[in-house]
């Protein structure tokens, strides 16, 4: 093996923060403890420009005896995984809406839906299914969910084909018109979840105060003023009162909880945007810590942009992913497209390792958690959305795993959201294109 | 051309009935194939139709499209001639999106001729253009526009003196290209914290006004303060109710123990983080009824001008002219006093690297073993050297046109060794001339150069399309669905220059209706390798830059290229412009009236004379920023007249398939 390999300092840092988290675990884990079983996680992980999918359907289907190649850094846990195939995106097909696989991909890839073909003007797309979770699983935790990624959205020019930028970097939509920025730098989202102004203010009595009564200055201003808009204006104002109702939740939870963030456990280090794998693995770092915590229950994170045209030097890769994933069958294209994503799975097993790692209740965190891991596009070259490379992982809500299941031909990637959703007990019926909840998942 | 004043350039359209028009969609605006002159308001000849458009949708079109059970109840053996297309323009648009884009006929039939279907697409294109520039046009609404982070940055700065980092807020979502669009501008509950926590750090930082720090102050007086503070931080003077809700958070805030300091910052925190500072609201006037074009009050007025050409809050000037109601009779005056002010560098700097897709630089990784030390700080120069020669242009009021050729451009030591300039250059950025240098202008750019190719090679496909879509403003159609790439070079079996190996795109007809265009003005730039140095020679050969458009134009190289660009094309570049800054001082896609206005604009102004400046004064002076609409459902123009094409009233279904 070359380079590519989990370098020694990140391995140590990462060990440095999972060294701190059984004190945290034993003290801080509030809304775990308050109730009896260890909750339901709900995680999607998003990796861009398809796979190459040769060298990832298992060649059996049934019990996953030999993992393919590019899932084989998952062999510690196999029985924790499912790769499911022929899932179909329809709503990332052209549907007479011409080119823009990519931004569609990954717009739809959580909701299912068909978004609309626009550089800006009414972006429309559907609500993503962790948020309709964190309706639900976000009520008791400080933060109803968390969108990390490793790329800012892109910032100059058109992403694919007339969409909007917005389509290609970002998972999750609150609802059709209110997609949800990602969080990027693993330091903010530290911050954001323990940072030194939290630990700081958590027994502050006085300010915690004065930030109520401004927020509901803010509030009082803000449902005036809606009351004089138009419709498309009002829909602005309505994320707004959404954020200030969030960080309200929030301020009151800091006060039950404030323990939590005395607990001063080291940031993570500053990290360059170009450092892939390190700036990944600790997000995922961060991700074990929300979840550890218990401040949330909820996380999408994107491994890259859809369309992303990064460079894989670690793995020899100089040409960009997007344009390689244009393979032509070409073999010298195909095998770096396969070493690019066995590097991104290694971040899987890397992220699963900890959750593995993590105690969690009378269990693993890898018990509670249930992890979707794929894209939006089958093969790069052909751009098409039926027998995605999809992979449940996690035994959350019964998942059983370590199986290769594979499903009817054209069967709707949302009929496993409609599984998940129920899985976590929530009694939906019908998701996007559902046609009925995907089967065989547990038992 | 005649040499016309400069006054000339400044036209007003014309604002009859009130009638919205749609949005341009994407697609349409990405059909406008080839290079096209600026054309007039005259419609193309009537006799294509019968000679060109009927035998193709004959032959293409009828066999689903025709009759009672015409597919998707468009019925196109009902028209009869072009006037029937001018009639409803906007369903039309539609039709011809599917036919430019190739979206129909499906698949499955006989696929028509490329060429024909360009032309059909174009002769359709300029029929509905004329179409619906003939009719009334109006602006339309702009969502309220969210504060992006360097506005909100640079508004905090002008109002309490506290520097705030950029970066301490996510970057903020591009539409059109420009992140100062309203729609895409979202508040997600994150950013919101990011808001809060920013507004916390700037009220900590300010200096707080006499007498409140030593307490001596009653509740009265601080309300004053805050309310004067709102007057600025709001772009208009509070109402009474809002007053009065400020003057109850401040009691509250005492009652829980506050000092009148501590009041004071809090006040300045709700004042920040408020929707009215936060979004660019233009609310309906009560007395107004739905959807009638309005002008904008003076006070909102202001705030386009300053979120425009400064990213920032307007200033007691231009509060005061609005207080007053003169801001209008003072109009052209203010763009100059506020060009003339160092704060128009953020605009000049802002626009000029989106417009130029030079924050791509950011993302952009050269394989580092074919192009060594392309590091931050390089990547850094070519940014502010490309800034730079944008605001020259802009500041010394040339030519706009020069953006193309100057002979002059701005290099630090970094810069001046990356493109082997001789002498002797420290940190500072020096202006250098270029006369007797291949390079100049943005089209030669070393950041332009490396965000048009990729890790491993130039792109010439990639910098025609840049050429096509920032200088001319006629962008490609996008390729077909499963178009593979070209082989890297470090591929066996892979010989002779990027150039030959591009030649497949002339074999293939569909491919060449496009890259007849983009590929040779993409080769024009070859002597410029991946990270924009100058070269003689691509894989060991010599490099042939020269080329020749469809419409018989040709050029030996991009020296050649340029000269061509800015004599025969400059109306193009003039129209190309002004709709990029029509987009970041409005905040909102194109729409058709916004077209016509740019068509009549470039009509009216001397292209080879008209400066920056100019155009930016016509747009301040053009309707699109001076007035908006009520909300309402805006009458669909079409909507009420019997059709023979469209059986249904919608087309949507159309669209759909």
């Amino acid at each position: 093996m070359t380079g590519h390999r989990i370098s020694r300092r990140t391995m140590l840092r990462g060990l440095g923060t999972a060294a701190a988290l059984p004190w945290l675990s034993a003290m801080a884990r509030p809304a775990a403890a308050a109730s009896q079983s260890a909750p339901l996680r709900m995680l999607f992980m998003y990796v861009p420009n398809g796979v190459r999918m040769q060298a990832w359907r298992p060649t059996q289907e049934g019990a996953l005896t030999e993992l393919p190649p590019i899932l084989k850094p998952l062999e510690p846990h196999r029985e924790y995984a499912s790769v499911l195939s022929e899932l179909t995106l329809n709503g990332a097909r052209p549907l007479g809406d011409g080119p823009g696989d990519h931004a569609r991909a990954a717009a739809a890839f959580l909701t299912g839906a068909h978004p609309k073909k626009t550089g800006g003007a009414d972006i429309h797309n559907g609500v993503s299914v962790d948020q309709v979770a964190a309706e639900t699983l976000g009520k008791e935790t400080r933060f109803a969910s968390l969108e990390l990624g490793v790329d800012p959205s892109a910032q100059a020019g058109a992403c694919d084909s007339g969409y909007s930028c917005v389509y290609s970097s970002t998972l999750s939509w609150r609802s059709p018109s209110s997609p949800l920025a990602k969080e990027t730098n693993p330091r903010a989202v530290f911050n954001r979840l323990f940072g030194d102004a939290q630990a700081r203010d958590a027994g502050n009595q006085p300010l915690l105060a004065r930030r109520k009564s401004i927020l509901d200055f803010l509030a009082d201003d803000a449902a005036s003023l809606r009351r004089e808009l138009g419709p498309g204006d009002r829909r602005k104002l309505d994320e707004y009162l959404y954020a200030v109702r969030q960080v309200e939740q929030r301020l009151e939870r800091v006060e039950k909880e404030n323990r939590l963030f005395a607990a001063g456990i080291e940031p993570p280090p500053e990290v360059s945007r170009r450092a892939f794998s390190d700036r990944l693995k600790l997000l995922m770092d961060m991700i074990v810590l929300a979840l550890q915590t218990d401040s949330t229950r909820v996380i999408t994170c994107m491994f890259a942009n859809e369309g992303s045209n990064r460079s894989y030097p670690e793995v020899g890769a100089t040409e960009g992913h997007h344009s390689l994933s244009h393979h032509e069958r070409n073999p010298a294209k195909l095998d770096l497209i396969q070493k690019i994503d066995t590097f991104h799975v290694e971040h899987l097993q890397y992220f699963l390792d900890k959750l593995f790692a993590a105690e969690d209740g009378e269990g693993r965190l890898l018990d509670h958690c249930l992890i979707v891991y794929g894209s939006g596009i089958s093969d790069g070259n052909r751009h098409n959305h039926d027998d995605l490379p999809i992979l449940l992982a996690g035994k959350g809500g019964g998942h059983r795993g370590g199986r290769h299941l594979v499903y009817p031909k054209e069967t709707p990637l949302a009929n496993l959201y409609l599984a998940v959703l129920n899985l976590a007990g929530i009694p939906e019926t019908k998701f996007a294109d559902s046609t009925g909840p995907l089967e065989g998942l547990i038992g | 051309m005649a040499i016309a004043l400069a006054a000339s350039c400044v036209i007003a359209a014309s604002l009859a009935g009130a009638k919205a028009d749609d949005e341009e969609s994407p697609s349409a605006a990405t059909i406008r194939t080839a290079l096209r002159q600026v054309p007039g308001q005259d419609s193309p000849a009537p006799s294509l139709f019968p000679e060109l458009v009927q035998p193709f949708f004959e032959r293409h079109c009828y066999d689903c499209h025709s009759g009672d059970s015409a597919e998707a109840g468009v019925d196109l053996a009902a028209v009869t001639s072009q006037d029937d297309i001018v009639r409803e323009p906007r369903r039309w648009r539609r039709v011809q999106t599917m036919i430019a884009t190739g979206g129909m006929p499906p698949p499955d039939m006989p696929r028509p001729d490329p060429d024909e279907r360009s032309r059909v697409a174009r002769w359709l294109e300029e029929t509905i253009n004329a179409a619906i520039c003939s009719g009334p046009q109006q602006p339309p609404r702009v969502t309220a526009r969210r504060l992006n982070r360097l506005q909100y940055v640079n508004s905090v700065r002008d109002l309490l003196g506290v520097e705030l980092k950029v970066d301490r807020l996510p970057p903020d979502d591009v539409g059109y290209g420009f992140d100062s669009v309203g729609d895409v501008l979202s508040l997600p509950p994150l950013l919101f914290e990011k808001f809060l926590g920013a507004a916390e750090e700037a009220a900590a930082a300010c200096s707080v006004p006499d007498g409140i720090q030593s307490g001596a102050i009653s509740q009265e007086a601080l309300t004053a303060i805050l309310s004067e503070f709102m007057t600025r931080a709001f772009r208009r003077p509070p109402r009474p109710d809002e007053t009065a809700r400020l003057s109850r958070l401040l009691q509250r805030l005492q009652e829980e123990g506050a000092t009148p300091e501590d009041a004071y910052r809090s006040g300045i925190v709700a004042v920040l983080s408020s929707p009215h500072f936060l979004f660019r609201l233009e609310p309906d006037p009560p007395d107004v009824p739905p959807d009638t074009v309005r002008p904008l009050n003076d006070f909102e007025l202001a705030t386009r001008l300053s979120y425009f050409l400064w990213n920032s809050t307007p200033d007691a000037e231009l509060l005061e002219l609005a207080r007053q109601n003169k801001l209008r009779a003072d109009l052209r005056e203010q763009v100059d006093r506020m060009l003339a002010d160092s704060k128009s560098r953020s605009f000049a700097h802002d626009f000029a690297e989106q417009w130029l897709q030079l924050r791509n630089l950011d993302q952009f990784q050269p394989d580092s073993n074919r192009f060594p030390g392309v590091d931050d700080s390089l990547k850094a120069a070519m940014r502010t050297e490309a800034v730079l020669l944008f605001e020259t242009v802009l500041r010394d009021q040339l030519p706009a046109i020069r953006l193309l050729d100057a002979d002059f451009t701005f290099v630090n030591r970094r810069l001046a060794e990356h493109y082997g300039l001789p002498g002797d250059f420290d940190e500072t950025f020096q202006r250098v001339s270029l006369k007797n240098s291949h390079r100049g202008g943005v089209m030669t750019l070393a950041g332009v150069l490396a965000v048009t190719s990729v890790p491993t090679r130039t792109s010439p496909v990639k910098r025609g399309k840049w050429i096509m879509e920032t200088i001319l403003g006629t962008p490609p159609a996008d390729p077909p669905p499963g178009v593979p790439l070209l082989p890297d070079d470090t591929e066996p079996n892979v010989t002779g220059t990027l150039r030959e190996r591009t030649e497949r795109h002339r074999k293939d007809p569909n491919c060449a209706v496009c890259h007849q265009v983009m590929d040779p003005l993409g080769f024009a730039l070859e002597h410029f390798d991946a990270v924009g140095r100058w070269r003689d020679q691509d894989g060991g050969l010599p490099i042939d830059a020269s080329g020749e458009l469809p419409d018989g134009r040709s050029f030996r190289d991009a020296d050649d290229l340029k000269q061509l660009l800015a004599q025969t094309s400059n109306a193009e570049f003039i129209g190309c412009l002004t709709e990029k800054l029509m987009i970041y001082a409005l905040g909102r896609g194109m729409t058709d009236s916004d077209h016509c206005w740019v068509r009549q604009f470039v009509a009216s102004c001397n292209t080879e004379t008209a400066s920056i400046r100019e155009i930016i004064l016509a747009i301040v002076e053009s309707d699109a920023f001076q007035k908006t609409v009520t909300a309402g459902s805006p009458a669909d123009p079409e909507k009420q007249q019997a059709s023979t094409v469209f059986q249904s009233t919608t087309v949507a279904g159309f669209a759909n398939r």
